[in-house]
């Protein structure tokens, strides 16, 4: 397998460069439909990753996945991470904290208070904030409100701000209609941390498993990835101007 | 490179090509093994040649080449699949 795997993966590289066949010709059908294969094998590859192990799994050659199994790929590695997270602050010095100042860190979880009047302030705010653990699984109150977060409420909390954020009237982003996506506004007054801020809320709804319907050019996904992207900023730059 | 080292590196292209050629052969005898292990473990100049050689072929050939490979994977796939639900 790992031999095939490795034959295939030089194919790949062939058809990155010179774009021969779809790149979906190389999603692994077998694997992609097997749930309890592909955990076993996220698994393995996480414990290779965070022990420094190169045994051989499937999850090396992300091109046979497709995007369902990528998600699937992400969300178990993030809910692997809260499990430590939330292990690691059960620890003595917590404890102490709890008891005597009355601290949250012990908690297994993240608990934000937003007021929904106030929904992208009081987010942008308690983001802002650096002794807040994010890495631990996300749980969201609406102050004044019912309601026990057991994954909706912090769907619904990504949901708003992200409806608010890349509202026309809010002025941070221009939608663009033939392309469907949205770019960031030269000319907005908001400061450049507003940004990274949302670039954070955006990170964080994928960190908790939460699919966000918002649509950027594959131009910004390059640049993440830190690939040459000169051409298609032009081009971007040409639908907003 | 020159000489005998020269020799030995065009016959292992050569072999490998073979590989790539006929996919379809893959699973019989412990050649193809000898193969792959020498396609793991080329050095760069190696796989320079074997892409290059690659990427002359058109798209038919080429997806030709990947899908015969990919059956190879779901296979092994498969069998590995029934390894685990029968241990």
């Amino acid at each position: 397998m790992h031999r095939i795997c490795n034959i295939l993966n030089l194919l790949y590289e062939i058809n990155r460069k010179y774009r021969k066949v779809s790149y979906k010709e190389f999603y692994n059908d077998k694997i992609n439909k097997d749930k309890a294969f592909k955990k076993r094998e996220i698994r393995k590859w996480y414990n290779n990753k965070i022990n420094g192990l190169f045994n051989f799994t499937i999850f090396d050659y992300a091109w046979m996945l497709n995007p369902e199994s990528k998600f699937l790929m992400l969300s178990i590695e993030n809910d692997i991470q809260q499990d430590e997270e939330a292990k690691t602050s059960h620890n003595e010095e917590n404890i102490i904290n709890y008891l005597i100042l009355g601290s949250h860190d012990i908690l297994p979880y993240c608990t934000i208070e937003i007021r929904r009047p106030n929904l992208i302030e009081d987010s942008l705010n308690i983001l802002s904030k650096p002794n807040i653990n994010f890495k631990k699984e996300l749980k969201v109150k609406f102050i004044g409100e019912q309601g026990v977060d057991a994954g909706g409420i912090r769907k619904e909390f990504f949901q708003l701000v992200v409806k608010h954020i890349f509202d026309p009237a809010y002025a941070m982003f221009h939608y663009n209609e033939e392309t469907r996506t949205f770019w960031f506004n030269p000319d907005t007054f908001e400061p450049n941390i507003k940004f990274e801020l949302i670039g954070f809320i955006l990170g964080l709804a994928l960190y908790n498993s939460v699919m966000l319907d918002v649509h950027f050019p594959r131009v910004l996904y390059k640049k993440l990835l830190g690939l040459e992207v000169s051409m298609e900023v032009l081009c971007v730059l040409i639908f907003i101007l | 490179m020159e000489g005998k080292n020269w020799i030995e590196t065009s016959l292992n292209i050569r072999r490998i090509l073979i590989v790539f050629e006929m996919p379809l052969l893959y699973d019989h005898d412990d050649i193809l093994h000898m193969l792959l292990s020498k396609l793991i473990n080329m050095n760069k100049e190696v796989s320079d040649i074997i892409k290059l050689w690659i990427s002359t072929y058109d798209a038919e050939r080429f997806k030709h080449l990947v899908i015969s490979l990919r059956e190879k994977a779901d296979i092994l796939v498969i069998n590995n699949l029934n390894f685990n639900n029968n241990r």
